[in-house]
């Protein structure tokens, strides 16, 4: 499945769903792909990665980790700080299914 | 992350594939690994649930995934701007690098430092001692070149397969640099610059975490440095040999070159240990463009007239015989005068080195009688005393000066040229008193050249109460002290 959104539409969408509830990265792969067909663009389930690492790089998210049981590996949860909150309200993501927002990309720590 | 096995492995290996394409904190690499894991583990156990095989489910976890070319741009977009990921974030992945080698690697390893060690000495030694304009030339040459011998010494501690490749074009650039080198004398020069660039070449080199690294045994950096050495010896012993320009000196030179090349067998085994990933064709051949060009540039920059240099337009030199004689009409005393201006004067013309360290007695003036005596030492004879003093004709204070000769020798050193001052005269005098016996005509003309720098030379010829502007010549016939 090929990605064909950009990265900072992508970040937006993250942000939005992050501005919902914590979660971690196959629940975000799971919601954005859980989008009706048609409104959503094909992305690739590895690329909620990278977008949640610029996030978190922007000071935009946090996480820690939790675990899950004996042989499964670990989930790194995410949440969003007081300043990703504030971005996502004022660009009115998270109060509707998630929509593709370029403005996340002007963010700047 | 426990070693997974069968399937899992294959997830792993996907993990790997995408991380080792991409640049970010080397100490985040751990959980992105875990993370990525975690998510096609995850995956896995869904198709598992789902009544996949193992080998199914991991084929439908890796390829909902995504292609790792595409996901290692993005993990390095997340840390980097989109142009240093198409370019150092290209050649420079990060990438763990195990305490296990090939044993053809740290011959590798040694071409890449040999190349850095003997840019880094040529662009310290550029800054240190080389005329602002040639410094300048010279140094923004060498950083060209230090710039992609950087990447390539930094992206082969990554393991990538590219600068494997680009140590090839490092083999001929050692070799004709330390021919060059050779060639134009600057080898014994280069030693004190060299050791600088040895220290440097360290410290980049353990910033850059190329081998040797911390995670290795404590004698691998001391091994390193003295293979490092003893390879700089024998490159030294070999631009010796080619000072005599001898075929055997060729020869030798060739052979040491040679000698960095690893035996093929070692190299494919080389090459298949290291990563193979895409790199854009004119992004290379801009890296080798950078060495080449980069590594020419000083040898042009010592045969660029530099303008912050005075030449023999800038100065004037005068030379004024006076002969006493005595009641019985022999020459008693000769007074010669050396009268001089600069219009401007030189910029550091010894290097940021000696400017910052207070220059040196680096002119040189030299007197001489007995007319034209190629190669001879200049003498006035028969000569019982000699004295010399020098001073600033245009505000009277002395100039500090140190005459050298000694034994009718008269040649004098004096301040760095620097020191002196746009529109001054300066006269230096040197007084001889002769044994009775020369007769007037006897005196034959007196010589006086200059050498500036060894940069350039004025001469004037007198002879008894004669004055003579100097002129430039190619070569002073009085030899220095």
């Amino acid at each position: 499945m090929a990605s064909q959104i950009s990265q900072s539409e992508l970040r937006g969408l993250v942000l939005g769903i992050l501005a919902r509830r914590e979660a971690y990265g196959v629940e975000i792969a799971a919601a954005l792909a859980a989008q009706p067909a048609g409104e959503m663009p094909d992305i690739a389930e590895g690329a909620v990665y990278p977008a949640l690492r610029w996030l978190e790089r922007q000071g935009l998210a946090v996480t820690h980790w939790v675990e899950v049981g004996e042989g499964a590996p670990r989930r790194r949860y995410y949440r969003l700080t007081p300043r990703g909150a504030r971005v996502a309200a004022r660009d009115g993501l998270g109060k509707t299914r998630p929509q593709p927002h370029p403005s996340v990309s002007a963010v700047r720590s | 992350m426990s070693e997974p096995a069968g399937a899992q492995a294959r997830l792993a290996a996907q993990v790997e594939s995408i991380l080792n394409g991409a640049a970010f904190r080397k100490r985040d690499r751990d959980d992105l690994a875990e993370e990525l894991y975690g998510h096609l583990w995850q995956r896995w156990q869904d198709g598992l649930a789902s009544g996949l095989d193992e080998e199914a489910a991991a084929d439908q976890a890796i390829r909902s995934f995504g292609q790792p070319a595409r996901l290692s741009r993005d993990v390095t977009l997340a840390y980097h701007s989109r142009l240093y990921a198409s370019t150092i974030g290209v050649l420079l992945p990060t990438v763990v690098t195990p305490s296990e080698k090939p044993r053809a690697y740290f011959a590798v390893w040694l071409v890449h430092f040999a190349t850095f060690f003997a840019v880094t000495g040529l662009w310290v030694r550029a800054l240190m001692e080389w005329t602002p304009v040639r410094a300048g030339i010279g140094v923004a040459g060498c950083l060209l070149a230090y710039l992609a011998v950087f990447a390539a010494f930094a992206a082969y501690g990554a393991r990538q397969r590219w600068a494997l490749g680009f140590a090839r074009i490092e083999l001929p650039f050692l070799f004709w640099w330390g021919a060059l080198l050779a060639w134009s004398g600057m080898a014994a020069e280069q030693l004190e610059a060299s050791v600088v660039g040895l220290l440097v070449a360290f410290v980049v080199m353990t910033v850059a975490q190329t081998p040797p690294r911390a995670d290795d045994s404590p004698g691998r950096p001391a091994l390193a440095a003295a293979r490092s050495l003893a390879a700089a010896r024998s490159l030294a012993a070999a631009r010796s040999l080619a000072a005599g320009r001898s075929l055997a000196a060729g020869r030798s030179l060739v052979r040491v070159a040679l000698s960095f090349i690893p035996r093929d067998w070692r190299l494919r085994s080389l090459s298949a240990w290291m990563y193979d990933r895409p790199i854009p064709r004119r992004l290379l051949a801009g890296l080798s463009g950078m060495l080449i060009v980069g590594s020419a540039l000083p040898f042009v920059a010592l045969n660029v007239a530099d303008p912050t240099q005075i030449g023999p337009a800038d100065m004037q030199v005068q030379l004024s015989v006076a002969c006493t004689t005595s009641s019985s009409g022999d020459v008693s005393a000769i007074d010669v005068t050396a009268s001089f201006s600069f219009k401007r004067t030189d910029l550091w013309p010894n290097g940021l080195m000696r400017a910052l360290s207070g220059g040196g007695t680096t002119d040189q003036i030299a007197l001489a009688v007995e007319g034209a005596r190629p190669n001879g030492i200049p003498m006035i004879t028969p000569q019982l005393t000699q004295a010399t003093t020098g001073r600033d004709a245009t505000d009277g204070s002395p100039l500090a000066f140190a005459p050298t000769g000694g034994d009718g020798m008269a040649v004098t050193a004096l301040p760095d040229s620097a020191s002196f001052k746009a529109g001054h005269h300066y006269e230096v005098t040197s007084n001889y008193s002769v044994a009775p016996g020369l007769r007037p005509g006897d005196v034959t003309p007196i010589t006086f050249g200059y050498d500036h720098l060894e940069r350039f030379y004025l001469q004037a010829t007198a002879g008894c109460g004669q004055t003579s502007t100097a002129q430039r010549v190619s070569k002073l016939y009085v030899i220095g002290p």
